[in-house]
């Protein structure tokens, strides 16, 4: 048995209310984060990480974890809003915007500070967004989500696609797991150069399973009367709220204040 | 006189850019309110012929027919027939195709023209037919293997098939999950349903059918009541299929003590006639 990520969305503490109330908070919160103050964001990021972390009871270390994956490729690209080259000759020109610099050849290349400016802001709200996106990852389980988009008529085939996207993932890394698996108990990846084979290996080798499973999945499908629809039976019972709703309209109300005065 | 649910007849099938056909010339009648085990080796056509009888495959010759009505590979008709036939598949995770636990069950039903209310009750049915209403609600990649296998199971029963067609159901399943995959087939076919299983396990078979079809590279070899393929040890010896455990140890028994009794079935059947026998 596998504990996928997306477990916690099905054990949460949250998991009673209403998935719609969970998502248009989210989604609330989001369009706030988007248009809001850096310091605002980072109200935003704190209160979100209190919705998923306290109230969610998403363990603080799987919730770290991920958040940290996300900040790696948010560093990848600060240092392209920061940093700067110019042509010595420009040198005196940007002397008051440089936080300082070093000289290579005929350029010198610097800090900005209207770039360090950008990328606390693009950081930031990257953060809160990213906390917001969280939250609905670690308390919404996607079955509910497409259940929503059912009920907003987004497109049944775009919701077919979203699910088969979403069952096959799992499989996929299914297979991508025994493949590694099986590579690894020959010593597949002891060096270098088998590292690179391997994994060649196993790339093409996903493919060729990949396309097999389609074959027994387009199978099974047919079955079960697949008719060009993919329609399940969904009947949920929740439980509305009131406590969490004051909470999350107060506090976007609280928030869009905060950042008046700021 | 009986008429048979299911006929094959002289049917053949083979895959695309094959040079033998998988399932050569067979003809062979399934009748209802039976438990049959399909044996053979590995790649003899078990579940090819499962496929074709499902509909899934159309047969290069040959007839397939329902209580004497051949089958035409027509959509809205194909969709009839693999409501009267039911398939599961040798790996459960092939035949699980939605998010979780219910919508799965659901999916064959909703894709039958049952009303919302009928859908309803017939997945709350299910769900506890098959004890899987605490899982509900749980994503199905979360479940262990057997756990998914009744989930299949369940999506297939779901729509109350007169025919169900099971491929290796108890492959990679532990003795106690096989166990309970049995009582749930045996509750099943109390309940009217006619089960074929595809299988290589002659312990399983022995135990289980009350009929027996042997493939060979694609052809019948025979489809008799168990008690008579068993019997007929040259040829499943021929076939290099062996004999079952239980009956092994039947046939190790002094011959004076096998004549007036038929052979056991289960272990316990066989320990109880030992006692009985066993000098005092």
């Amino acid at each position: 048995m596998h504990h996928h990520l997306d477990a916690y969305a099905y054990t949460n503490r949250l998991r009673s209310l209403p998935p719609q109330q969970k998502l248009i908070f989210a989604l609330l919160v989001l369009a706030i984060a988007l248009i809001t103050h850096p310091a605002t964001q980072g109200v935003i990021f704190i209160w979100l990480s209190v919705w998923t972390v306290g109230y969610a009871r998403t363990p603080v270390r799987v919730y770290g974890s991920v958040l940290v994956v996300m900040l790696i490729f948010l560093l990848t690209s600060i240092p392209a809003l920061v940093l700067e080259i110019v042509p010595m000759e420009q040198r005196a020109l940007i002397q008051a915007n440089s936080f300082g610099g070093l000289v290579v050849g005929n350029w010198y290349g610097f800090i900005s500070q209207s770039g360090l400016v950008q990328a606390i802001e693009v950081g930031m709200r990257s953060i809160a967004c990213t906390s917001c996106l969280l939250f609905i990852l670690f308390t919404i389980p996607f079955a509910e989500l497409l259940s929503i988009l059912r009920q907003c008529r987004i497109p049944t085939v775009l919701i077919d696609l979203l699910l088969l996207m979403y069952r096959f993932i799992f499989l996929f890394l299914d297979v991508l797991t025994q493949l590694q698996l099986a590579q690894r108990a020959r010593g597949g990846y002891r060096t270098r150069q088998r590292w690179m084979h391997s994994t060649g290996l196993l790339v093409s080798q996903l493919m060729v399973r990949s396309l097999q499973y389609y074959h027994r999945f387009s199978l099974a499908l047919a079955s079960r009367g697949f008719n060009g629809n993919f329609q399940v039976y969904f009947n949920p019972s929740y439980r509305y709220s009131k406590r969490y709703a004051i909470e999350s309209l107060v506090g976007c109300a609280g928030l869009v204040i905060l950042d008046f005065r700021v | 006189m009986l008429l048979p649910l299911l006929e094959f007849q002289t049917v053949s099938y083979t895959y695309p850019g094959a040079s033998h056909p998988a399932i050569q010339n067979l003809s062979l009648a399934i009748f209802a309110e039976q438990k049959i085990v399909i044996l053979g080796h590995n790649g003899c056509g078990k579940s090819t012929l499962l496929l074709l009888a499902d509909g899934l495959y159309r047969c290069s010759s040959g007839v397939i027919s329902w209580k004497e009505e051949p089958l035409r590979y027509h959509a809205p008709i194909l969709n009839q027939w693999r409501q009267r036939i039911g398939l599961a598949f040798q790996d459960p995770e092939q035949q699980l195709v939605a998010a979780t636990v219910a919508e799965d069950i659901s999916y064959g039903l909703c894709n039958s023209s049952l009303s919302r209310a009928e859908v309803a009750q017939r997945l709350h049915q299910t769900l506890h037919d098959f004890s899987l209403q605490d899982l509900a609600d749980r994503p199905l990649h979360h479940l262990s293997l057997g756990q998914k296998r009744r989930v299949a199971l369940a999506g297939v029963m779901a729509l109350q098939p007169e025919l169900l067609l099971l491929d290796e159901p108890t492959a990679y399943l532990d003795r106690l999950q096989t166990h309970h995959l049995l009582a749930e087939l045996d509750r099943i076919h109390a309940s009217g349903t006619t089960i074929v299983m595809a299988t290589h396990d002659l312990d399983l078979a022995y135990a289980w059918a009350d009929w027996v079809i042997v493939l060979h590279e694609g052809q019948l070899v025979l489809s008799e009541p168990a008690q008579q393929v068993f019997a007929q040890v040259d040829v499943l010896n021929q076939l290099q299929l062996g004999m079952p455990t239980l009956l092994e140890c039947w046939n190790a028994l002094p011959a004076t003590w096998r004549d007036r009794h038929s052979p056991p079935k289960t272990i316990s059947e066989l320990r109880s006639y030992w006692l009985n026998h066993l000098p005092r």
